[in-house]
């Protein structure tokens, strides 16, 4: 096998190949827990793309997979693990709901660029803290980023619930609504899908841009290639590795806020049950590539959605849609299994490195 | 073979997660089904509390041959769920659907208002932003003051300390009513009888942490309280272990915790019922024969058997006749009226 | 391929890196298994799965890392794996150092059973090493690369102690791609060249040329062709330099140095005195402690990286994988890894990639870069290959001063010879070159004048004519 279709293998037929072992053995479950799994998935495809609303519905569950595979996959390529993508989501969703429903009387288009700006800082300012505590004194981001997780998760609760975000005059624990201005646009009367998935799919060209044009992108990329040769080079590794943590947390952030200007218009206080961990297999299974990240995104978005007309049709637990994520994830994460079934003897370019340590060939 | 052990361990806890409720096809003798969809909050089914009574009264109305229903669930994973599961029952040409607990509250509302040919009801809620409710829309109400003063009252009479004790879930309104009506009940035996009580403080696992409500029960107890009520899911079981563990008097909540948490049931009096599966049920029976109530709200109180106290079991015997008379007495006076818990309708505590 | 070792010689195996020299041994090790063939050893087949089988035969193998462990003495390294045991299973040490001791009198290889490994030199060491094959019944000895760091002192300490073996019947396999040291020790030699066995010969027979030539293919120069010296102002001043290492101990003691336009002065020392300390001290990539940089008299002290590259600091790194390229990048982008964002390159914040393209063209061009096109990999590059890059980039930015640390070691023959003209040639072009490199033989024939560094201190500083062999192998000892 030459090099080239080598490389194809591993870009092209190996994700494809994580996502049918995800199928069959998600298909396996579906089977065992009584259902069957042909109509099972008919179902889910169904759910995903044919039903009424199907499609607007997908693509609704896969803007934020954009945002935020994009932002994971940022950092990766500065040999990042950001593992606080829910977290800096959280922080961007709250600080986008709070402009969204204290300001009002703006132009729409001033309303929503100054919330969206808003949850790009919060998940900026919630990935610089990881980023400082990383350059500043080399505190692993897994450990960090995972942490504040949970500080987020608490920080949301405490102001949401009962706290001063609630809104007073709901029995249920929530923020106010925000401003009819403030809401994104919806793009297809009868749908929830909404102008999001356009500032979505413009990320991409613009992180695809930043990484592979400018100099920020190829400080970033040589950093995660390798750090001491960035350093020998004059790259100063904290500052790379302090601003790809802060664009990948706006990128979170700005998730974040688009998800409550356009779909819930308020925020309860458990926002999300893992958008930003999916994002995490998102951002592997599109091997940290920009336009990758696409159709990446759209895979878990027609999951997502599609998950729901499968449990309607067949009643079967929803969880048999994680089952999915977490086999595509573990065939993902787990190449060398791969490289031992098809006996690739050469191991693709890795997508993380974490400590990037070549040792000269002692010959 | 090494390779697929990893999958199948994966597919073997799957089956274990997913073996759940289904539900079966309404009787065949129906000319036309009255198809229910109903959507659970964020705790999903199997959370042995809202979503897993609300699906047992959809469950026992399809059991019901002459009602003719059909019914399915859809779990939500996330806030942002509740909307397009709620349009899947309704683009699914459903009659009725049923929402799970005042989580669900705006995104029904806005959904009865935009179909008003599907008829809509939400337990535990009635939050209206019009003054009038959509016709189509009936929120399920109980008033779970009136099982919390009985629990209360019976509390500070099995009490020789003078002192009871309560931990709760969140404070939202249905939790604050279980509280006010408890300690309100103890004080309308014996004005002068010590109440501890203590909310969960964090909302995600606000009725998910045993651990919690076991070490408040506890501290409870060492302080003098020698009867436990607790009302917060998983978070007051934790608070019942800890009377059983220590030989006090328990009071459960909801259902008949005798039945669903034996683990306690030597210390178990009671429970102050809160018949969510009736409810569910009666609503659907309701609307399935075309007898849908109008005003928006339907309240369960002791009068109409949604909220009250459930069997003593063991405790029949410990339980004197003197008390069961004045617990009698109580309830009587809760449903002619002439006697008020003082928490009804309460959204905070005080 | 076809090689074969009698009883009582040293045998030479010389070729360039990547010549399958160490694969090959290995393989007699059983660290790797053969495609196919087979190894005939004493007569019969043997049959080698791993070194254990290895050990069985009487093979021993002395690594080119050493495998002992610091904080046990000698005698323990030795019996390691093999411990006699005494009573109530406990290690006879008492019994183990007079074995020890009776097989280091035995083979001239005096060092102290009792000492405590982390307190020997490299040289002791290395006995240890060859003590510990020998204790396991070793009749063929394997020497990875023995000489590369020992001083020429302990190098001919060696060669007598591997005369000796011979002489006493064992075989010895001689690792190495120095041709004066196959001159003075082997009996035989064979060299390979891309895995095959290209030659078998004899000193007498071939002259260190011959063997070059063989070993590359085609006729080399071996001398560094250049004219005297012709210095200018100092470019880049040290002042009583103290530079610590990473855990804190003093690595570079108080150096005093200076690099004048248009002359290589070369750092000669044993590795690990205080070498890569300094020169990361000198392209700011370590603050030092005290001391002052002069770079054109300006105090750079306690500047960055960056700064002693805008002002003209080249660097040719010793560890060119972990340092000197970035193995995923292309040759282009590896050719502006310290210019990248500047003009040509980049306009604001975005890159220019023509530009980069064109100016790669050109080094790759110049440099003599062997590549299908400046936008592949680096990786896919030889080292030779590689090692241009890294020096096509640190020249062609036009440097004032070039800190150039093993910018040979690894390379063939020829790509050496390659970048000794550029260093020179810029030299001539009013370069100052400062020049780090354990091989004592790239030092002398390229460097106007030698800095001997020992401990952290320049023990010594000789101009070219009067920089001779002996002595300077003498002030690396730290004996002058």
């Amino acid at each position: 096998m030459n090099q080239r279709s080598r490389a194809l293998l591993a870009a092209v037929l190996l994700p494809v190949i994580s996502v049918i072992a995800g199928f069959v053995v998600a298909g396996l479950a579906v089977a065992l827990s009584g259902s069957d799994p042909w109509q099972s998935f008919y179902a889910l495809f169904q759910g995903a793309f044919i039903n009424p609303r199907a499609l607007p519905e997908t693509l609704i569950a896969t803007t934020p997979y954009i945002f935020l595979g994009l932002g994971v996959a940022l950092g990766f390529r500065a040999g990042l693990f950001n593992i606080g993508a829910e977290g800096q989501f959280y922080i961007g969703a709250l600080f986008g709901v709070f402009i969204g429903y204290n300001l009002h009387g703006l132009p729409a288009i001033v309303h929503i660029l100054l919330a969206l700006l808003a949850g790009i800082l919060g998940g900026f300012l919630w990935a610089a803290v990881p980023g400082i505590l990383k350059a500043r004194f080399g505190a692993h981001e897994v450990i960090t980023t995972i942490m504040l997780n949970y500080v987020a998760f608490a920080l949301v609760n405490f102001l949401i619930n009962n706290g001063p975000m609630v809104d007073k005059a709901s029995s249920a624990p929530r923020t106010p609504y925000i401003d009819p201005a403030a809401q994104l646009p919806i793009l297809a009367s009868g749908t929830r899908l909404h102008a999001g998935l356009l500032l979505a799919l413009l990320a991409i060209p613009v992180i695809w841009f930043l990484l592979d044009r400018t100099t920020i992108g190829f400080r970033i990329r040589t950093v995660g290639f390798s750090p001491t040769a960035a350093r020998a080079a004059g790259i100063s590794v904290a500052w790379t590795l302090l601003a790809t943590m802060g664009i990948s947390g706006g990128l979170a952030g700005i998730a974040g806020a688009d998800e409550v200007l356009g779909v819930s218009h308020y925020m309860p206080p458990s926002f999300s049950t893992g958008y930003g961990f999916d994002a995490i297999a998102v951002a592997l299974l599109a091997r940290s590539n920009p336009w990758a990240i696409l159709p990446a995104a759209f895979l878990f978005g027609a999951l997502s959605s599609g998950s729901r007309f499968m449990q309607f049709q067949t009643q079967v637990s929803a969880d048999v849609i994680s089952v999915v994520q977490a086999t595509v994830i573990m065939f993902i994460a787990a190449p060398v299994l791969f490289q031992w079934i098809f006996r690739l003897r050469r191991a693709p370019a890795p997508a993380i490195k974490i400590a990037s340590e070549t040792e000269g060939a002692a010959l | 073979m090494r390779k697929i052990l990893i999958p199948l361990a994966v597919v073997g806890a799957l089956v274990l997660a997913s073996c759940g409720g289904s539900s079966g096809p309404a009787a065949s003798s129906c000319s036309k089904t009255f198809k229910v969809g109903f959507v659970t909050d964020i705790g999903k089914l199997g959370d042995k509390g809202f979503n897993d009574a609300g699906w047992k009264g959809v469950q026992d109305a399809q059991a019901d041959s002459s009602l003719c229903v059909q019914g399915k669930f859809l779990e939500s994973k996330q806030p942002t769920d509740y909307t397009p599961n709620i349009q899947q029952f309704v683009d699914q040409k459903y009659d009725m659907v049923v929402a799970a607990g005042f989580l669900l509250g705006d995104d029904t509302l806005k959904a009865a208002k935009a179909n008003p040919s599907v008829k809509f009801s939400i337990v535990d809620s009635a939050d209206f932003a019009d003054p009038v409710a959509p016709t189509n829309f009936t929120g399920l109400l109980f008033k779970q003051d009136q099982g919390a003063f009985l629990v209360g009252a019976l509390a500070a009479l099995l009490s020789k300390t003078n002192h009871v004790g309560g931990v709760y879930g969140l404070d939202v309104p249905a939790v604050v009513q279980f509280r006010k009506g408890y300690e309100n009940g103890a004080k309308y035996i014996n004005p002068s009888i010590k109440v501890d009580g203590v909310f969960h403080p964090a909302a995600a696992n606000a009725f998910a942490d045993p651990d919690w409500g076991k070490a408040r029960a506890q501290d409870e107890l060492s302080g003098g309280a020698d009867v436990i009520f607790a009302a917060g899911g998983a978070t007051g079981n934790g608070a019942l272990l800890a009377a059983k563990e220590a030989n006090k008097p328990c009071i459960g909540v909801d259902v008949d915790q005798y039945l669903t948490y034996p683990d306690v049931d030597p210390c178990l009096v009671t429970s102050a019922l809160k018949n969510i599966s009736v409810a569910v049920k009666s609503i659907i029976a309701s609307a399935a024969k075309g007898q849908w109530p109008s005003g928006g709200v339907q309240t369960f109180d002791i009068k109409n058997g949604g909220v009250g106290l459930a069997p003593y079991h063991d405790w029949d015997s410990k339980v004197s006749a003197d008390i069961k008379t004045k617990l009698q007495d109580i309830m009587t006076k809760l449903k002619d009226g002439s006697l008020s818990t003082g928490a009804e309708g309460l959204t905070k505590y005080s | 391929m076809d090689l074969v070792i009698e009883w009582g010689q040293v045998h030479a195996l010389l070729g360039e890196n990547g010549a399958g020299k160490t694969t090959l041994m290995n393989v007699v090790y059983g660290l790797v298994r053969a495609d196919n063939g087979e190894i005939i050893y004493d007569g019969s087949p043997a049959t080698i799965h791993g070194p254990t089988d290895a050990i069985r035969l009487g093979i021993g193998m002395v690594h080119q890392h050493f495998m002992l462990i610091p904080p046990l003495t000698v005698a323990e390294n030795i019996i390691l794996g093999h411990e006699t045991v005494g009573p109530v299973s406990t290690v006879d040490v008492a019994k183990a150092r007079k074995q020890v001791s009776a097989l280091a009198t035995r083979y001239q290889l005096e060092v102290d059973p009792a000492a405590r490994v982390a307190n020997l030199s490299v040289g002791m060491q290395q006995r240890v090493e060859i003590l510990k094959t020998l204790y396991r019944g070793a009749r063929l000895l394997i020497m990875d690369e023995p000489t590369a760091v020992l001083t020429p002192q302990e190098a001919q300490g060696l060669f007598e102690i591997l005369r000796g073996l011979a002489k006493e019947g064992k075989a010895i396999i001689f690792i190495t791609h120095k041709l004066g040291e196959v001159i003075d020790i082997a009996d035989r030699i064979t060299v390979m060249r891309h895995g095959k066995v290209v030659a078998t010969t004899t000193p007498g027979e071939s002259s260190p040329a011959d063997l070059a030539r063989l070993m590359v293919g085609r006729p080399v120069m071996l001398q560094v062709n250049k004219q005297p010296a012709r210095p200018g102002k100092a470019v880049m001043q040290l002042q009583h330099l103290v530079v610590e290492d990473e855990r804190r101990q003093t690595a570079v003691n108080g150096v005093d140095l200076e690099v004048r336009s248009g002359e290589i002065v070369g750092i000669a020392g044993v590795e690990g005195n205080g070498q890569n300390e300094l020169v990361e001290a000198l392209v700011g990539l370590r603050q030092p402690r005290a001391g002052t940089i002069l770079l054109n008299g300006r105090d750079v002290t306690r500047t960055s990286a960056r700064t002693f590259i805008s002002l003209g600091v080249g660097h040719i790194p010793a560890d060119r994988h972990r340092m000197g390229i970035v193995l995923e990048h292309s040759i282009a982008d590896n050719l502006v890894l310290a210019t990248y964002d500047r003009p040509p390159f980049a306009s604001g914040i975005v890159r220019q990639l023509g530009a980069v393209l064109s100016y790669a063209k050109k080094l790759v061009k110049a440099f003599d870069i062997r590549a299908k096109s400046p936008a592949q990999p680096v990786a896919s590059l030889s080292g030779g290959n590689q090692q241009k890059v890294v020096a096509a980039r640190e020249l062609g930015r036009n440097p004032k001063v070039l800190i150039a640390s093993q910018p040979t070691r690894g390379l063939d023959v020829g790509s050496i010879e390659f970048i000794h003209k550029q260093i020179v040639t810029q030299r001539d072009a009013g370069l100052g070159v400062l020049l780090v490199s354990s091989e004592l033989d790239e030092v002398l024939s390229l460097a106007d004048r030698v800095a001997v560094m020992y401990r952290g201190q320049i023990v010594g500083v000789l101009e070219g004519k009067d920089a001779e062999r002996e002595r300077i192998g003498l002030m690396m000892a730290g004996a002058a």
